[in-house]
């Protein structure tokens, strides 16, 4: 991979500076400085890539202020891809600057050794209790140290259990509940909110595909989709993950491979065959999984018979559209029609449409204060929305919008999508 | 310095001035094409929140002869918030509330940073109608827009934003506030200094509110797309249409260019031969635009139109207006550099003035594209370049200067809309004459007698 940034240009210079991306950026909203619109970042990697502002720390930081919530491509009348460019200005970061140290702990020696990944998520609830402690209203934990997390800040506990040892334990073994024979065979990539921290999310997928006659296979060796390394600019493990996935996907006899997660879904789909289009071994099997890959509400829609069998549940729900949901996959109408399948409920839009939720993963923890007044904005949609209920189809927002909701002392309920459905099928234990 | 950044810092709190590099330099550009030579940053980046803050930050830049750019969306294309090295670049964009609306007097007050388009879905709300429609009214922002005068579309019916000045609070170059204007439309007190202060571009004095005329909202509109095979039928259908007593809200031209290029890239169904293009559209009562419409086609056809679309329905008309606003899109593919000018003549010397681009674009072999408010005869001649390329920029330079001289000689204007910041400076001097160019000099000296506020724009001082 590229460690300067001059693969970048064409994409640079296609910024004309009209200054569009002013309306659309959720980070300027807070801050109002150019340099963190689409547009600074842009100027400020051109002067790089010209040899004039070197490619430092602060550069660097004013990097890490991008979302990726793609807000800004669809306004900016010559479609630069600004999350794309700031992706590529943190690689070049990475390879100039190199990590720093919890990110290289992190991202090269335990995301990356499944040894230590595994040894890690056994030793988990003992860490867990070390680090973090309950809140208060008995919902999620507090960090009990900084760990470079705000510690005001509200985090989902590692499950007891990953949802793959759940799997082994008992799910993988339950014969399929329907008569018919199965309709199609599915591959369930989690990702890695859902194994570890939102394993109920898991089962529900594989309850609500089963009874609708979806035989559901578990590739237990699959890993972390690597979205997280790569939108911090480390290629080289982003390549590495993203490669074991293909090996484990790419092989299995399966129609689709279906995902509850957002991010997870535009790896697949997008990212991959991206980062490996040069590869001569990859690049094909890149593809393939790609056209293979469906998010879970795209799937859902697809079987003939997903309506039968759903009841009621009272409340006025509203849907949180995933950035990389919506602008990552142009996936808007198939939850929305979900959610209006399920007899009962009355479905509200949160306005503004499609604003982030100010989660974007690790940004979240970087940079907690702007991350909270993003999402304090979506809380004001939520609030005036007059919901009870808040579905999205990305854990990482359901867990940002909670964090937001309990802070304002709000009684609004934060669900996945497939969960919702399959407490309407009456199936949740 | 760090005595100045303690003053800036007590004066807005340290949290609303910038002065890292990666800050700073993210000042040095707006949506022109002009650029600063490195090294000319300014020097602090401050964001004041009230008019009280930017009086006294002009008191401090006045004793210090700091220059000052005010600043709002850094969307102008005339080079007018390009800084000078060491000013101080003064965002206004925390001065953002509506401050009034006032539907029984059809007057509203807001700050300079409201954004346009925010502005004008609140009054649509109630209503009531704000006109003037810069295409960049997504996210330009009023005090950027009274600064320029900016005009749009909508300008052949309604007018541009000085129709829509009643009133403004400024901030001179010492920090004294004075209050000009009102909130009536008939005013006679004294010289109209609203006027003076709308379109001058930051020379001045700083914009901290303005009182803004608001009218009724159209009850409907309709719209309309003629196509042609010539300018000539296209430019003598707008003449025809105003000569029938039909002023449209909006008449938008579009070259053979344009159209080339918006067909290739969104498919909307234009004759890849056409030479024109006209889009229209009229407002008001319902029963009046019906029969407009049937007169406005029937001329369309009579001047030559070879194909007349009427949007039936509100999805019909977006539409059309979604193969306007491709055009940019489509150019944007062709070129990494994009281009606008504004110069403008009389309606009825349009068809000339295309020619004279088209002529121009072969002498200086430049790709040019026309797209045009026709009704106000304020022509884009849209040059499509690529920056990288020295020895083509070179072209486009004397191209841009013959096209802006084309349109003096047609008695036009070098710019309609867009302003002179530092981009066309040169030209100010050929059109005003010197005796007015004079009379402004004095105007900006008397009042920013050391000439801190936006010194290199308008009349090209000091420009590095
Ligand atoms: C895609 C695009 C389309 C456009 N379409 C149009 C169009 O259709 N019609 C049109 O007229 N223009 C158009 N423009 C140009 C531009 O948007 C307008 O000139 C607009 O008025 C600038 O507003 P702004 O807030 O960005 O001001 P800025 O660009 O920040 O500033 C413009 C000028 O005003 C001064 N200024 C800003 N705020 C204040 C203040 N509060 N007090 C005193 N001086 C101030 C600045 O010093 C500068 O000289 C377009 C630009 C783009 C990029």
């Amino acid at each position: 991979m590229n460690s300067d940034l001059s693969y970048l240009e064409n994409e640079i210079v296609k910024c004309i500076r009209c200054g569009a991306c002013q309306s659309a950026c959720p980070v300027f909203r807070e801050t109002g400085n150019e340099s963190s619109v689409a547009r600074g970042k842009v100027r400020l990697l051109r002067s790089a890539l010209q040899g004039e502002t070197p490619l430092n720390p602060e550069l660097s930081d004013r990097m890490s202020l991008c979302l990726m919530c793609k807000a800004c491509t669809p306004v900016c009348p010559s479609g630069v891809k600004t999350d794309k460019l700031v992706a590529g200005a943190r690689a070049a970061a990475v390879a100039t600057l190199g990590l720093s140290w919890p990110k290289r702990l992190v991202f090269r020696v335990a995301l990356k050794q499944r040894g230590i990944f595994r040894w890690g998520l056994k030793m988990g609830s003992l860490v867990r209790k070390l680090l973090f402690r309950p809140h208060p209203s008995g919902s999620g934990v507090l960090p009990r140290v900084p760990l470079g997390i705000d510690r005001r800040r509200l985090l989902q506990p590692l499950a007891p259990h990953t949802f793959a040892e759940e799997y082994q334990k008992s799910m993988g073994f339950k014969t399929v509940p329907t008569a018919k024979p199965a309709a199609a065979r599915v591959a369930l990539f989690t990702g890695c909110m859902v194994n570890y921290l939102y394993v109920d999310t898991g089962k529900a997928v594989v309850r609500v595909l089963r009874r609708n006659g979806v035989e559901v296979v578990y590739p237990a060796d699959q890993h972390c989709c690597g979205t997280p390394v790569r939108v911090n600019g480390d290629l080289e493990t982003a390549v590495e993950i993203s490669k074991h996935n293909l090996d484990v996907l790419y092989r299995l006899d399966v129609d689709f491979i279906v995902t509850p997660c957002a991010s997870c879904g535009l790896a697949l789909k997008q990212e991959y065959p991206e980062l490996l289009k040069a590869d001569r071994d990859y690049a094909a099997k890149a593809a393939a999984v790609s056209a293979k890959t469906r998010d879970f509400a795209e799937y859902m829609v697809t079987l003939p018979d997903w309506q039968q069998g759903l009841t009621a549940l009272p409340g006025i729900i509203t849907y949180h559209d995933p950035c990389h949901l919506a602008r990552g996959q142009g996936i808007r109408q198939e939850p929305r029609s979900l959610l209006q399948g399920i007899p009962g409920v009355s479905v509200v839009e949160l306005m503004p449409k499609e604003q982030c939720c100010g989660s974007a993963g690790s940004f979240s923890l970087s940079h907690p204060d702007l991350s909270r007044r993003i999402g304090g904005r979506r809380i004001d949609s939520v609030e005036q929305s007059g919901a009870d209920t808040v579905v999205s189809g990305c854990s990482a927002c359901l867990m940002q919008l909670r964090d937001g909701i309990i802070r304002r002392r709000l009684k609004v309920e934060t669900v996945h999508i497939a969960e919702l459905l399959d407490r309407s099928y009456g199936s949740a234990d | 310095m760090t005595q100045l950044l303690d003053e800036l810092y007590n004066i807005v709190g340290r949290e609303h001035v910038y002065s890292a590099y990666s800050d700073r330099y993210c000042y040095t550009y707006d949506a022109s094409f002009c650029t600063v030579q490195s090294g000319n940053l300014p020097a602090f980046i401050v964001h004041p929140g009230s008019v009280e803050e930017v009086s006294q930050l002009m008191q401090l830049a006045n004793r210090e002869k700091i220059p000052v750019i005010p600043r709002g969306a850094g969307s102008n294309v005339s080079g007018g918030t390009i800084p000078v090295r060491d000013c101080m670049v003064m965002v206004l964009t925390r001065l953002n509330r509506i401050l009034e609306i006032d539907s029984r007097n059809l007057v509203a007050v807001v700050e300079p940073g409201v954004v346009t388009g925010v502005f004008q879905q609140e009054v649509e709300k109630l209503g009531l109608f704000y006109p003037p429609d810069p295409a960049s009214l997504p996210f330009s922002t009023l005090g950027g827009n009274a600064a320029e005068c900016a005009g749009g579309p909508r300008g052949v019916k309604y007018g541009v934003t000085r129709d829509y000045v009643l009133g403004l609070q400024v901030v001179l170059p010492d920090g004294q506030i004075v209050e000009t204007g009102g909130r009536t439309l008939k005013n006679v007190a004294g010289y109209d200094l609203t006027r003076l202060f709308v379109g001058s571009e930051g020379t001045l004095g700083i914009i901290t509110r303005i009182t803004l005329r608001l009218i009724p909202l159209p009850e409907a509109k309709q719209t309309m797309l003629a196509v042609y095979d010539s300018v000539d039928g296209a430019a003598e259908t707008v003449a025809a249409v105003i000569s029938a007593g039909i002023i449209p809200a909006t008449l938008e031209f579009l070259d053979q260019v344009y159209i080339k290029n918006i067909e290739e890239y969104a498919h909307v169904g234009f004759p890849l031969d056409a030479a024109a293009v006209l889009l229209i559209e009229v407002d008001g009562d319902p029963a009046v635009i019906e029969k407009q419409v049937v007169k406005i086609e029937k001329i369309c056809r009579q001047q030559g139109a070879t194909q007349v679309r009427v949007a039936r329905t509100s999805q019909e008309a977006g539409d059309l207006w979604q193969a306007r606003r491709a055009a940019f899109g489509a150019l944007a593919r062709l070129k990494p550099t994009v281009i606008g000018e504004d110069a403008t003549v009389p309606r009825t010397n349009l068809p000339e003035m295309v020619k004279r681009i088209r002529r121009i674009a072969e002498e200086f072999d430049v790709l040019i594209a026309v797209v045009g408010h026709a009704g106000d005869g304020n022509l884009h001649a849209t040059f499509l370049c690529d920056e990288r390329d020295q020895e083509e920029m070179a072209r486009v330079d004397q191209a841009i200067a013959a096209v802006i001289n084309a349109a003096l000689a047609l008695q036009g204007t070098v710019s309609g809309e867009h302003g002179i910041g530092r981009m066309k400076s040169g030209f100010l001097a050929r059109q005003l004459g010197p005796a007015a160019l004079g009379l402004m000099r004095n105007i900006k000296r008397t009042l920013d007698p050391n000439n801190i506020l936006n010194p290199a724009v308008m009349f090209g001082e000091g420009q590095e």
